[in-house]
């Protein structure tokens, strides 16, 4: 009798924990690393949303509706940012396989984050749900937290409420009641933490643990990270570091040093506070003595962020109930915005870490979320599972993304995909088994694919077409070039052809809608918000 | 002994937005631009460009923006096959013109035309015409210190690090009407005041904020209706002119959570153009008291519609790092809060902070869109000239269709004065517009053919016919006899005039040299500048 746990983290770059090269914590991570397996090549999507669908469903993100984000643009020809009908999610089929099957953390698969629809985590599958509807919440007091249906807001109105914490608090709950209510069942444990995504919110005692580590600055954490990648196997020691992001200034030309050191001090122990959280989940399943024959997953939803903070107005931002708080729950005002008059890290703050600290997570590769670059959409992936005589802490490299995760976990339990769902005809599962890799077998995906926001990719064999929205594709080497740094479309431009065709495919059938029909949603709403038009 | 040669003076507002000023529908007390109004004449036809260095280039040089060598901003990017961002050898400015014709010049005010606001590089406006200079090189400052603050080339921005009294419209008044009175007078004048007001930010003297208090508590659809019809009785706008929408991102009035604070931000707007009156009326009352009212020439615009940009534009450590804007700290030690948070009342030196979307569309009244774009709301200017000697329809609005490029042709006609075919040896772009002179001293509409570009926006007005397009849109045609809010697009059923216009724009695109805005963004794109797809959606 197997069970499943899934830990995903929000916006975690590739090289942030101990076990990918990062200086930051994670003992508890690490420790599943080394006594389970590491995947060096897997990847996530660009975004949050339509990672959380993939990973669930099997799927491609559009497959399942969310396209972008968890709006809907239907009416105006866009994606319902829901959750649709042509899918069905990891939860729902275990639960027909017996499995009691919980979700604590962040939903966000539905426009309707107050009313419940039938995209909210009990009409997908999950016997019961303690989280958020909607991501970037602060964690003092996030917005549309419930339980089942049921809004809970004022659970997080007591002083000492932490988000991280109360995800790891609920998680024992679970697997405690679970041991002394029906033992006799497999559980699916799904526990979609928020952290590191911003606003950068830590405990004081944890950020001051990490005061120094960060004064060295970008550019000499970068190289370091890339050192430790390439001393543990799981890069290549051939690999070189792409350039720092063209928006980045060399750390010498930075301004605000004290408070830059600060915002990566505030992500660092985010990070720490979430394997922390994670070991307290993971001892209990130890004291339920599921420790044997519990599969343990961990991986991120997209590759570290840059978003600039306030998008838009601020006076827009801060009415947004569901994510945010006028003031603390002492009556201080919260400062939104990433301003270096203001330390981040305390409620009444609102911030993110920036570009050039997303430049260091995603080290040793370019870009960031919302790019199908490798920086946008590569991801650290931990499968620790004892009674899986999986090989243990070694690193496989092979390639794989999220639409493989479902095929593994159907593979290793035995169970099978559904051909329908309530009457409804569900596409077949496009990704691979990952078991078997796990094993050392020489099994990968032959295809991976990606698109949002117009930002694309394919990948096949040893090379990988990618583009920015609007921008001409790019193709690289992969296997010796993962940096991305030298472009080959010029030298080969009939490899360029047969893989834009095969990408144009899959886009069809996946049912992508063109990037430029979303824009003129946007736009038609006078939404401008185009950074390019906004230079001064 | 009094020059009587005319002199001439040009005002420039910042940003100001069609109906703001009295003389055109707004309830912001102007009564200096009232008077100039009430015995001069007044354009309702009149057009800028969308932006604010392109509008200054244009209308000092009287050529398009881009032939002067700034198709965008002041940003240097000629190496990667960009615009210079840098008033150019290609053209003459109305300075250089009339020095050559014997006036002494000066310029108080922003200038906002070099791609080096630092360091002294050639087209600073010293060295483009101008005998005497007080003011700033760069945009956006703040008004209690702003940086970059000029006399000729020496830096001087310890002048108000050392006043505590000093605030930009103020200085830029009294610097003015100090040239004036102790210019030489043997010599006829040309004096340019191009006013920061009311451009972002939003600072102004507490009182007269105050004397705004409870003005704008009604809230913006009110307001907004009851400029457009005041518009109407002043014969502004036409009597069956609609109200555009409101934007689709302003909430109704009635739903705004924030009233007290959006209310305030509209009280130091409306405060920033009564004390540019105000510095116009100081300035004004030098001309009467130096007799010599009757002959000079006073003219009165905008740079662009107004603008309805957030702020911070982007992040906010980013934009702090912009020295030339913004200051940590007020001269007396406290921090500068940037941003429009609805926690911090606008108006101080420690604030730094926009009007909103809201307001600008208040301040376009009745047009669409705003500052950056080639639709009615980006590009329409009050215009104001008044010249006793001078012959004018007096008193009156004259509806006929000029831009920029009309301005310096008309001084020159009235002058009689000639535009030269070369400056210092440098062949120049030959003038672009007519003089609107005829007109001015007429009833006749006369209505020329105007051309726009701007960041991939662009637009021409032919006839009753204005073709206009958003960057990598389809083009939208209008009729502006009926439709002068651009509301009912006519181009699917007119696909020969959108043809016909289209080939017409981009031969004048190419004629004065417009780089694809595709390019500028390949440019933008290679600097790591991105844009935020992810603002969308969040």
């Amino acid at each position: 009798m197997t069970n499943v746990v899934i830990f995903l983290a929000d916006d975690l770059g590739y090289s942030d924990l101990g076990c990918y090269g990062g200086e930051i914590k994670t003992p508890n991570i690490d420790a599943l690393a080394a006594n389970g397996v590491r995947m060096s090549n897997f990847h996530n999507t660009p975004r949050c949303s339509p990672s959380r669908a993939s990973l669930l469903t099997g799927l491609h993100p559009h497959q399942a509706g969310m396209g972008i984000l968890a709006k809907d643009d239907s009416a105006d020809g866009g994606y319902t940012g829901k959750l649709n009908d042509r899918c069905i999610t990891l939860a729902e089929v275990l639960k027909q396989e017996g499995f009691t099957t919980a979700i604590r953390g962040k939903w966000h698969l539905t426009p309707s984050n107050h009313t419940p629809d039938d995209a909210w985590p009990t009409a997908r599958g999950f016997d019961s749900f303690w989280g958020t509807m909607t991501g970037c919440g602060s964690f003092y007091q996030p917005g549309t937290l419930t339980r089942g249906t049921e809004n809970i807001d004022h659970e997080a109105e007591r002083k000492d409420f932490f988000y991280t914490d109360v995800i790891a608090d609920e998680s024992v709950t679970f697997l405690k009641n679970h041991k002394s209510g029906n033992p006799e069942k497999p559980y699916f444990l799904y526990v979609p933490f928020t952290a590191p995504h911003w606003p950068m919110h830590a405990r004081e005692k944890t950020i001051r643990e990490y005061d120094g580590v960060y004064d060295v600055g970008w550019d000499e954490l970068r190289k370091s990270r890339l050192k430790r990648q390439q001393d543990l196997g799981l890069l290549p020691a051939y690999l070189e570091l792409s350039p720092r992001d063209e928006g980045v200034p060399s750390w010498e030309e930075a301004a605000n040093h004290k408070w830059q050191a600060r915002r990566m001090q505030v992500y660092a122990a985010m990070v720490t506070e979430m394997d922390q959280a994670i070991g307290r989940v993971l001892d209990q399943i130890k004291a339920n003595g599921d420790w044997e024959d519990t599969v343990v997953l961990f991986l991120a939803d997209n590759g570290a962020s840059a978003d600039p903070m306030p998008f838009g107005e601020i006076a827009d931002f801060r009415e947004r109930r569901d994510i945010l708080h006028k003031k603390t729950k002492d009556g201080r005002d919260v400062r939104i915005g990433n301003d270096p008059l203001v330390m981040p890290g305390g409620e009444e703050t609102y911030q993110s870490y920036g570009r050039g600290w997303a430049n260091l997570s995603n080290t040793p590769f370019k870009l960031f979320k919302l790019w199908a670059h490798e920086g946008g959409v590569a991801s650290p992936f931990i499968a620790h599972w004892p009674n899986g005589k999986l090989r243990t802490g070694e690193i496989f490299e092979q390639p794989f993304q999220l639409t493989d995760v479902m095929p593994t976990l159907l593979e290793l339990l035995g169970a099978k995909y559904p051909s329908e769902r309530a009457g409804v005809k569900l596409p077949p599962l496009v990704g691979q088994s990952m078991f078997g890799a796990w094993k050392g077998a020489d099994v990968s995906n032959p295809t991976l694919w990606w698109e949002h926001c117009g930002n694309a990719a394919l990948r096949s064999g040893k090379w990988k077409l990618v583009r920015q929205y609007d921008f001409p594709w790019e193709l690289y080497d992969i296997d010796t070039d993962r940096s991305e740094i030298t472009d080959l479309s010029a030298k080969h431009p009939e490899v360029v052809k047969e893989l834009t065709a095969k990408w144009e495919e899959i886009a069809k059938q996946n049912g992508v809608i063109p990037f430029r029909q979303i824009m003129n949603i946007y736009e038609n709403k006078n939404m401008v918000m185009n950074a390019y038009l906004a230079i001064q | 002994m009094q020059n009587k040669a005319t002199n001439v003076i040009i005002f420039l507002a910042d940003d100001l937005g069609f109906s703001d000023i009295g003389g055109y529908g707004g309830e912001i007390r102007t009564p200096n631009l009232d008077r100039l109004a009430g015995s001069g004449v007044k354009l309702s036809n009149f057009h800028n460009t969308p932006r604010c260095s392109p509008s200054r280039a244009s209308l000092l040089t009287g050529i398009h923006p881009h032939q002067t060598g700034i198709g965008i901003l002041t940003g240097s990017n000629a190496a990667e096959g960009g615009y210079a961002g840098n008033l150019n050898n290609r053209c003459a400015t109305i300075a250089e013109v009339l020095k050559s014709n014997g006036y002494i010049t000066a310029i108080t005010g922003k200038w906002h035309l070099t791609n080096s606001p630092n360091v002294p590089n050639g087209a600073w406006p010293t060295d483009r015409g101008f005998d005497n200079f007080f003011g700033t090189l760069d945009g956006c400052a703040t008004y209690f210190r702003p940086g970059t603050l000029t006399r000729g080339l020496e830096n001087v921005e310890s002048e108000a690090d050392n006043n505590p009294d000093f605030f930009y419209t103020d200085a830029i008044a009294t610097e003015a009407a100090k040239f004036i009175k102790e210019r030489p007078s043997d010599k006829p004048y040309f004096l340019y005041v191009p006013f920061t007001a009311p451009h972002w930010p939003l600072h102004a003297r507490e009182e007269t904020i105050k004397s705004y208090a409870g003005t704008y508590d009604a809230g913006w659809d009110a307001i907004r209706a009851k400029r457009l019809e005041r518009q109407k009785t002043l014969g502004i706008i036409p009597k069956e002119t609609e109200l555009s929408p409101r934007d689709a991102r302003v909430l109704a009035w009635e739903e705004e959570p924030e009233k007290k604070w959006q209310a305030r931000r509209m009280e130091v707007y409306a405060a920033m153009v009564t004390e540019m009156d105000t510095a116009i009326g100081k300035i004004l009352d030098q001309v009467e008291k130096s007799n010599e009212w009757d002959n000079t020439i006073i003219i009165f615009l905008s740079d662009n519609g107004a603008c309805a940009e957030a702020l911070p534009l982007d992040d906010i450590s980013e934009f702090r790092r912009a020295k030339n804007l913004i200051s940590t700290r007020t001269r007396d030690g406290r921090k500068v809060v940037l941003g429009n948070d609805p926690d911090v009342m606008p108006g101080g030196e420690d604030t730094y902070s926009s009007y909103g979307v809201g307001w600008a569309n208040v301040s376009n009244t009745p047009f669409r869109l705003y500052k950056r774009y080639t639709h009615e709301g980006g590009v329409m200017s009050p215009f104001i000239i008044h010249w006793p000697e001078g012959k004018l329809n007096s008193g009156k609005v004259n509806t006929s269709t000029f831009q920029l490029v009309n301005v310096a042709p008309t001084l020159y006609d009235a002058l009689g004065v000639t535009y030269p075919a070369s400056l210092n040896g440098n062949a120049l772009e030959p003038l672009v517009g007519g003089s609107m002179l005829s007109a001015l001293q007429s009833s006749d509409t006369q209505s020329s053919q105007l051309w726009w570009e701007h960041i991939g926006n662009g637009a021409i007005i032919k006839g009753k016919w204005k073709l206009v397009r958003q960057y990598d849109w389809e083009w939208e045609l209008y009729d502006l006899t009926t439709d002068r809010n651009e509301l009912k697009d006519l181009s699917s059923a007119n696909p020969q005039v959108v043809a016909e216009l289209s080939v017409e724009w981009q031969k004048l695109a190419d004629q004065y040299g417009v780089i694809p805005f595709r390019k500028t963004l390949e440019i933008y794109h290679k600097q790591g500048i991105r844009a935020s797809d992810s603002n969308h959606h969040i």
